[in-house]
Formats: C-alpha cells, sequence, structure tokens
C-alpha cells in the first residue's frame, strides 16, 4: 500500500470500516468454554514436556492458549495507550495526509476492541477453573507496572519507531497463530477458535499500518539521529520483546497459590516438577528455538514479512538466534 | 496555445491566460505562479481544469514579454491591486466563487488575497509554497534559514544582475535540476523574461522584517497545502504550524520536489480536483 495514495489509504478505510465486527453481537459469547477441549494446537513431539499425559496435555494447551490470549490483548492496549506519543506527535510533524490520520484512528479504534475480547475471553476462562479474573491475570503477561510503555515512550520522543516494530510483530504473530488454530479448529474451544478468526480477519486487513507509519518515518526523517534510530529501533523491540516474554514466562511459579482452587492449576503446577528434571540450558534453548509459539515471539527476525521490512529500512537485529521450526509439526 | 488577455492596471497592463468556463457562472480558478516561472508553467492544470472552472492565468509582470519593470511596481501591495483589478473585470458583481491556486511566491500572493474575503474567495491552494505571515513564523527554524540562502543573496544587486542578466540560463537550469525537473521538461525552455520579477525578493525581505514581531494573521478561508517533500528551498508544513495560520486547513504531501505539480501533475490535479469538488459542495450546503 502507497503511503501518498490517498485514494488507496481511504477505500481501504472503507472497507475495513465495512466489514469490521462488534465485540457484543458478532461473537457468541453466551456458547461459553468449553473447558475439555483445548485452546491451542501442541506439537505432538511434545517438545518441552515429553511424557505429558492427555490431561496434562489438554491444560499445556489451554495455559498456553491463555498466554497468547493475554500477551496480544495487553501489547494491544499498550499500544493504544501509546497512541499519543507514538502515532499522534509522528502524524503532527510528518502530515503526508488526512488519510492517515483517519486509518491510524480507525487502527486503533480496533486494537482496543480487539484488547477488550480477549480480556473479556480470559475472564470467562477464570470463572470456569474457579478464581477471580485478577487471579488468572496475576499469572499470565501483563505490561502493568514494566517499564515497557516508558521506554518506548522515551524511543518515540527521540524519534524512534521501536513501538511499530512491536506492533508489526504482534500482528504477525496474531495471523501466524490464527493459522495453527485454523487447522485444529474441530477440536479447539469455539469460543476461543471465534475470538481469534475474528481478531485474524481484522489484523489482515490493517496489518499494513505499521508498514505505513515505518515508511513514513522512513521518509520524512532526515535527522541523523533519526537515521540512526532507524538501524536500532528493531533490536529495541526486539530485546524488550525477549525481556518481557521471559518476565512474563516466570510468573507460572505462581501456579501453586492456586493449586487448591481447580484441578486445572493443580495439573499446571505439577508440570514445574516435569521442567525442574531438565538441563536449564537445554530448555532455554528449546525455549527459543523450537517451542511453539513461545520461539516464535522470541525471534521477531524471523518473521517472514518483517524480514522484507528490515530489509526495505535498513534496520539490524539481535544476531546469533537460530530460525524456529516452521509450522508446528505434526499438530494435534 | 492559450488566449491571452490583459487588464489595464494603473500604469500597466496586467497580462493573463483566459479559459472561459461553460458558462458565466462558472466560478473563477485563479493560478498564480512563481519564480522564475511564468502563467505557461501550469499548463497541466490549465488542460485538466478547463471547461468547468473559468480558468485564470495572470503572467508575473515581465515574464511574458520581458519588459523592464520598475522595482517599486512590484511590492507585493502594487501586484495585490493587480489581481483585484483582474478580478473585478471578471467577477463584478462578486456572484462567482473564487478559488486560488498558488505556487512558490504565488502562494505569497495568493494567501494575501485571501485574508481580505471582499472577492468570493472560496478556497485557496498552496503548492509549495506558504503565506508570508507563516514564512516568517518559520524565524526560528534553523533548517528554513539554511534552505533560505538564496533570499539572502538576492538582497544583492550585484547577485540579481549576474542571475537574471549575465547568466539566467545557467541559473535556471542549477534551479530546475535542484528541483528534480527531468532535462526534458518544457520548463526548462524559459528564458530571462521569467526572472523578470527577481526584485520582489527585496520587498518581501523588507516586508518579512517588519513582519518579525507582528501578530500572526489566520486565515479563514479552507486551505490546502500540497507539498513535493523533498523541496529543497522550503520545509513542508508541520500540523502545528498550520494550525496557528489557518482556521481550516488540510496538509498532502507527495514524493517529489518544489515543481511537484509538473513532475507529478496527475496526482496534484486528481487531489485539486477532489478538494475543488468538496468546497463547491460545502457551498452549496451553506
Amino acid at each position: 500500500m502507497s503511503l501518498y495514495n490517498e485514494a488507496k489509504l481511504q477505500r481501504d478505510l472503507e472497507i475495513q470500516k465495512l466489514k469490521g465486527w462488534d465485540l457484543d453481537k458478532d461473537i457468541n459469547w453466551s456458547q461459553g468454554i468449553d473447558i475439555t477441549k483445548p485452546l491451542l494446537p501442541l506439537d505432538t513431539n511434545a517438545i518441552l514436556f515429553p511424557n505429558a499425559s492427555e490431561e496434562q496435555r489438554l491444560v499445556i494447551s489451554q495455559m498456553m492458549g491463555l498466554i497468547v490470549a493475554s500477551t496480544i490483548s495487553e501489547l494491544e492496549e499498550m499500544a493504544n495507550r501509546l497512541k499519543g506519543p507514538t502515532w499522534e506527535k509522528v502524524l503532527n510533524k510528518f502530515p503526508v495526509n488526512p488519510e492517515m490520520y483517519e486509518l491510524g484512528e480507525h487502527f486503533y479504534e480496533d486494537e482496543v476492541k480487539h484488547s477488550i475480547a480477549f480480556k473479556r475471553y480470559i475472564e470467562m476462562f477464570a470463572k470456569e477453573v474457579n478464581v477471580e479474573p485478577a487471579q488468572l491475570e496475576s499469572i499470565l503477561p501483563s505490561s502493568k507496572g514494566s517499564s515497557l510503555k516508558h521506554i518506548y515512550k522515551y524511543n518515540s520522543m527521540a524519534g524512534g519507531m521501536a513501538v511499530w516494530w512491536l506492533i508489526a510483530a504482534v500482528e504477525e504473530e496474531s495471523v501466524l497463530f490464527y493459522e495453527y488454530i485454523r487447522n485444529s479448529k474441530q477440536t479447539v474451544d469455539p469460543l476461543y477458535n471465534q475470538v481469534h478468526k475474528l481478531h485474524f480477519e481484522e489484523e489482515i486487513r490493517h496489518k499494513s499500518y505499521a508498514n505505513l507509519m515505518l515508511q513514513l518515518n522512513n521518509d520524512f526523517a532526515r535527522a541523523p539521529f533519526g537515521k540512526i534510530l532507524q538501524k536500532l529501533d528493531f533490536i529495541l523491540a526486539e530485546v524488550l520483546n525477549i525481556s518481557w516474554t521471559f518476565n512474563q514466562l516466570f510468573k507460572v511459579k505462581k501456579l501453586r497459590q492456586l493449586a487448591e482452587h481447580h484441578e486445572f492449576f493443580r495439573i499446571l503446577a505439577g508440570l514445574e516438577d516435569m521442567l525442574k528434571g531438565q538441563n536449564s540450558l537445554s530448555v532455554l534453548n528449546t525455549l527459543f528455538t523450537t517451542a511453539p509459539y513461545i520461539s516464535n515471539t522470541l525471534n521477531l527476525s524471523e518473521h517472514k514479512n518483517l524480514k522484507e521490512m528490515m530489509k526495505r529500512y535498513g534496520a539490524l537485529s539481535v544476531p546469533g538466534f537460530s530460525a524456529p521450526t516452521q509450522g508446528l509439526p505434526c499438530i494435534r | 496555445m492559450y488566449s491571452i488577455d490583459s487588464v489595464l492596471c494603473n500604469d500597466k497592463l496586467l497580462q493573463y491566460i483566459d479559459i472561459p468556463g461553460k458558462n458565466d457562472e462558472s466560478p473563477l480558478l485563479v493560478f498564480l505562479h512563481g519564480f522564475p516561472d511564468n502563467a505557461y508553467g501550469w499548463e497541466f492544470q490549465l488542460n485538466e481544469f478547463k471547461g468547468n472552472y473559468h480558468v485564470l492565468a495572470p503572467f508575473m509582470h515581465g515574464t511574458l514579454n520581458g519588459e523592464d519593470i520598475p522595482n517599486d511596481r512590484i511590492t507585493l501591495e502594487k501586484i495585490r491591486k493587480d489581481l483585484a483589478t483582474l478580478l473585478i473585470k471578471m467577477n463584478p458583481d462578486n456572484q462567482r466563487e473564487v478559488y486560488i491556486v498558488g505556487h512558490d511566491l504565488g502562494c505569497f500572493l495568493g494567501t494575501a488575497f485571501s485574508v481580505n474575503s471582499r472577492f468570493n474567495v472560496k478556497g485557496l491552494i498552496n503548492i509549495n509554497g506558504v503565506g508570508l505571515d507563516q514564512y516568517v513564523g518559520r524565524k526560528f527554524s534553523f533548517t528554513q534559514w539554511r534552505r533560505s540562502y538564496y533570499v539572502i543573496l538576492a538582497q544583492f544587486n550585484v547577485v540579481r544582475s549576474l542571475v537574471s542578466k549575465v547568466m539566467p540560463k545557467a541559473f535556471l537550469n542549477i534551479i530546475y535540476t535542484l528541483c528534480g525537473i527531468e532535462k526534458n521538461n518544457p520548463i526548462r525552455n524559459n528564458d530571462r523574461k521569467v526572472l523578470s520579477s527577481i526584485y520582489i525578493y527585496r520587498y518581501l525581505f523588507k516586508k518579512a522584517a517588519t513582519m518579525v514581531f507582528g501578530k500572526e494573521t489566520k486565515i479563514a478561508v479552507p486551505t490546502l497545502f500540497i507539498w513535493g517533500k523533498d523541496d529543497r528551498f522550503l520545509n513542508f508544513p508541520t500540523k502545528k504550524e498550520v494550525d496557528k495560520f489557518c482556521t481550516n486547513a488540510t496538509i498532502r504531501i507527495l514524493p517529489g520536489g518544489h515543481w511537484v505539480l509538473r513532475t507529478d501533475f496527475v496526482h496534484v490535479n486528481r487531489i485539486i480536483k477532489k478538494t475543488l469538488g468538496q468546497w463547491q459542495a460545502q457551498a452549496v450546503t451553506v
């Protein structure tokens, strides 16, 4: 999509508005959650828990599904909270055309809606497993209290666009994860599938916006420091993403506190013992390179569209990680 | 070719391209060229908008026939009065809507003219140019000072003589090359005549100096800025800047340089057409 083609931008906005879904009307919330069904398909070789039983695999899948839902919800909400410094200020400085404003406003409305949708799912799941939403959220990824927001804000104030690399990455991951879910839609929880499906549809329609913002900065920013940031922004997003992801994964240590509330937590707490038996470096390597979903999240530079954008804008990445498994081997 | 008419403005004839519209009620669309250029520089726009509008494109004094112009004849006030004379002739009862499109220095005139709403100006389009008020408003911009070196140079008689009399062709080639105009573009056929009004920079500089601590004037007329983003002489306007000088303004930035009206005329014309349509529709609603 061309940043300067106002007619095309206008048409895309019209399509997004026409095909957009309603949070309350277009999702069948009343169907509830089928707690006997997995949320995310897992790899059959169960890379991190090779001896997991059926019951354990179900719970792992549900926990992964909640982690993915929470990650998307939190990061999209954070993007919205950073709207002023990372979007409005940029467009006021580089006012390329009114259509970019309008597309942007719609983009953020969508992001807020997606965040609420995933959050609502998590709240419903909390009820199913006999805990308060806040208790479940305490073991799931969250951006509250982290310095992520401030770092991205200061980066933007300095002329950087790191948050847009993060947004582009989250969008590409969302699309990828739904592709996995879609292949197993008969077996996963129908409500979870529906939320991801609708999310996927809107992500596909508006995912070019992050690229447009990066192009805007690339075309307009002239100051030498801005050009340096352009090279380093992706590294910043990558490093922040890796540290945040690991921080959030450690939250599962709080699982034991919830064990008496429901079987779900008791089984999850038991899985921690399975991990203890494994070599830490080996676990780390698995997380980075082959663990489903987690390795996708940790290796931003391996995403196809991101790779192309990095090449286009001359962005550097953190060297040294191996490419994750392409797709999930033998999805169940 | 175009029909060229003239109107007597005090002591001087103002020549202009005149392309009448379909009928006597057609809105007036006035194109004000910049420097170094003449009214023929609007050829891509004149062809696009004839018919639906009564198109006028005045020549800055001396740029058509190369006659000598006394320096004091090209002050902003006097050329504003010249344009007023033309519009009174074309729109004697002030019933027709007037839309002004300026480029470069033509924007100084167009903006100054739009501040006075006596002439039923319904919209102003500035292409790679701003009003003098807005230009002076950039007094604290280092990048704008750096790009305005030519204004400082034009204050000196020796430079003006060198440019307009000794080596006009070389100067024009340098300017057009800096503005990204391709070698075979017809604008490169311009000769020293388009440099006739170089003295205007003296007046503008003096006028700007008196405005440095003056109050900023806001234009109420709907305004569109179309900007080739690789302009080597003028910074593109930011939203913050435009909000200070315009009540109702839109900015559209395109790939291209200072003469984007020629280098990307298809896109520029599309934007002008769409904007004029919107303004006319609003005028009907009101």
